[in-house]
């Protein structure tokens, strides 16, 4: 079983040692007070807060480390991922953004740079569906989006390889495996799921969940993506209709399907295995 | 400036031997010495270990960089390779040359710094590169000598050519045959002319007119991949486009890096530091710093107004139509100096956009095209064999 990974300030360090954490801050000069080397060991990634922080710090420390840069306001901030390439030349860096409006070309310019993406999906009756298959279109489809786009890349090859990966493993909200801990200390589901009072076991919130969401007569009870989405998009508010999203998730496995198909014949006319 | 490696244009002499129309270099008699090459590389090499920076390309350059002696050369590579080793570091080094003093005397430098090969330029035809007095034949005349002599000699000489408007009239399969059939030039990089330095009659007409330009571009990419490509022959920047668009590790012209002021600098013989070789000779409003007056080089380029304008010219452009092209990954908005030089401000995109974006759609589709053939080649390969 995989264990939990933990997010917590980087100011909690001493109390969640030997343990797979994320480690936020604003400030890359906290991690260098606070994570010594055999802290840096059980880190998944440090999480910035804040683009326009000083990044010289990391230029030189930490080497390898995996960073995620979080963008507040896509809008706003997008051009400014200009200012942080150099990070790239000595850590892996993934850039996360919130679905809301100018995702699609923080997203765009993010990748251009060499960046990998995260989309954070926020709430889903501002969900900005015709951003998002443009995305979509960017990702499949140019040549020159060589980085990948997450939740759409994972998903991508969970259709592609049949896995029953779902879009709350991939989006790091399945608190099964994922925590967030507060700046007090109190441990908390992960990502949208953070601000439910939940009494439970964290690890197995989910379960009713997707009970509910698939109840007789409900839209997730004979939808076709439901083994990959496990009713993601229907949090927080479960009444949301994913005809928006449907034709998106469609999009993608038909196009994870054709490249196994293509793959699949190129093997049998170079091995010469006839189906 | 970070990562594992980074490079500076140094001229070693801002002194010329050629008079050519089109150059935008303020040329004065100034030529760097041993002693201040030192101090110089002493800055370089304490910033490279403040930033952890292992390996530096230093390409070297003028004026024409041959107007200092071959032994003089040879001094600053021994003297920069005991000051490397000293700190851990690597130093590479290139050459760029008119070729117009070259002799077998360069030859053991040549060898032994610049891995028995330089880069040169030549145009055609040539309308504007003359010897100091002369006209362009007699510059002719004495280049393909030189190369010829060079090549005989061993030396692996690269071309760099600007086209000019005898260019476009006389068309690309005319100027392929030239460069390639006639005078065996297999690598070679084509440039967009641009205004710089101080305003002519020769640099009036530029840009050329893009259109016809980007018409030239695209019939030599043709004719390169029917004819050239499989032969071996190397033409710039079609060449790396090809393999960046076949998603192979490509290394494209600076003109196209995300932002030039995080990877190249220029650094002239009396200490000036600007973005590249033609900011440095030609606008000092854009310096910035001297090397030899800063306390060190870190803070030069810390504390430089102008290196923050080449570093906020992406973040501008960005908020401008550049955010929708299609190739935005492979341009980022153009060169700087081609920008300011045709509109008066940096914070534009580039003027060539337009052949540019042709130029990347016709090497995307080219390599489609390639990788589609590659497969079907092998399939019926597999077929025949079973």
């Amino acid at each position: 079983m995989n264990e939990v990974v933990y997010n917590i300030p980087a100011f909690r360090v001493g109390a969640y040692k030997e343990r797979p954490l994320i480690v936020r801050s604003s400030d890359p000069a906290e991690w260098i007070r606070s994570l010594s080397d055999e802290t840096l060991d059980h880190v998944v990634y440090l999480q910035l807060l804040s683009i326009s922080a000083d990044l010289d710090p990391l230029m030189h420390w930490g080497e390898g480390v995996p960073i995620e840069l979080v963008v507040q306001d896509p809008t706003a901030e997008f051009p400014l991922l200009y200012d942080c390439t150099n990070l790239l030349d000595r850590h892996p860096v993934r850039v996360s953004i919130p679905l809301t409006r100018g995702f699609d070309q923080a997203a765009k310019l993010a990748v251009s740079l060499q960046f990998a993406v995260r989309l954070r999906v926020t709430q889903p009756d501002s969900l900005p569906v015709d951003a998002l298959r443009n995305i979509l279109h960017f990702y499949l489809h140019h040549s020159t989006a060589s980085q990948p786009i997450d939740f759409i890349h994972s998903l991508f090859f969970a259709f592609h390889d049949e896995e029953p990966v779902t879009l709350w493993e991939i989006q790091e909200e399945d608190p099964a495996r994922f925590r967030f801990v507060d700046d007090q200390g109190s441990e908390h589901l992960p990502g949208r799921l953070a601000q439910t009072d939940f009494e439970g076991d964290k690890a197995l919130f989910l379960d009713p969940f997707k009970k509910t969401v698939r109840m007789p007569e409900s839209e997730c009870s004979d939808c076709p993506f439901f083994q990959n989405c496990g009713g993601y998009f229907k949090w927080p508010d479960p009444h949301y209709r994913c005809d928006g999203i449907k034709p998106l998730l469609q999009m993608l496995r038909d196009a994870a399907e054709e490249l196994r198909s293509d793959l699949e014949r190129y093997d049998q006319q170079n091995t010469g295995d006839q189906p | 400036m970070t990562g594992d490696h980074f490079s500076i244009i140094l001229l070693s002499t801002l002194k010329c031997n050629a008079d050519c129309d089109y150059c935008f270099e303020n040329k004065t008699s100034d030529r760097l010495t041993i002693d201040r090459l030192e101090r110089m590389m002493k800055k370089v090499l304490n910033y490279m270990e403040e930033q952890d920076i292992t390996a530096l390309t230093i390409h070297w350059q003028g004026g024409e960089a041959m107007l200092l002696p071959p032994t003089w050369y040879q001094q600053a590579y021994e003297r920069i390779g005991t000051m490397a080793d000293a700190r851990n570091k690597q130093v590479f080094h290139g050459l760029q040359t008119n070729m117009l003093l070259y002799h077998e005397r360069w030859n053991p430098v040549i060898a032994e710094m610049f891995e028995n090969s330089v880069s040169t330029s030549v145009d055609f035809p040539n309308l504007h590169r003359k010897v100091l007095g002369r006209g362009p034949e007699d510059y002719n005349d004495i280049w393909f000598r030189k190369v010829r002599q060079a090549r005989d000699a061993g030396i692996d000489v690269k071309v760099i050519s600007v086209p000019n408007q005898g260019t476009l009239d006389i068309g690309a399969e005319r100027f392929y045959s030239r460069f390639v059939d006639e005078l065996d030039i297999t690598d070679f990089q084509i440039n967009t002319p641009f205004p710089g330095g101080d305003a002519n009659a020769d640099t009036a007409g530029m840009p050329l007119d893009v259109n016809r330009l980007t018409r030239f571009y695209l019939e030599l990419a043709d004719l390169w991949l029917e004819q050239g490509y499989d032969r071996g022959v190397k033409i710039g920047p079609f060449d790396e486009l090809l393999k960046s668009f076949s998603h192979e590790e490509a290394c494209l012209p600076c003109i196209w890096a995300d932002n030039c002021a995080n990877h190249i600098l220029a650094i002239d013989a009396r200490g000036y530091v600007a973005q590249c070789d033609c900011w440095v000779t030609s606008y000092p409003e854009y310096f910035f710093g001297n090397i030899f007056e800063a306390k060190s080089f870190s803070e030069l380029l810390r504390n430089s107004k102008a290196r923050r304008d080449f570093q906020a010219r992406p973040i501008t452009l960005m908020q401008h139509d550049c955010i929708e092209c299609d190739y935005l990954s492979l341009c980022h908005g153009g060169c700087p100096v081609r920008t300011y030089t045709v509109g008066g401000s940096m914070f534009e995109k580039d003027p060539y956009c337009h052949l540019y974006k042709s130029l990347f759609k016709h090497m995307e589709e080219a390599a489609a095209q390639r990788a589609r053939q590659t497969v079907a080649r092998r399939s019926a390969a597999c077929a025949c064999a079973q």
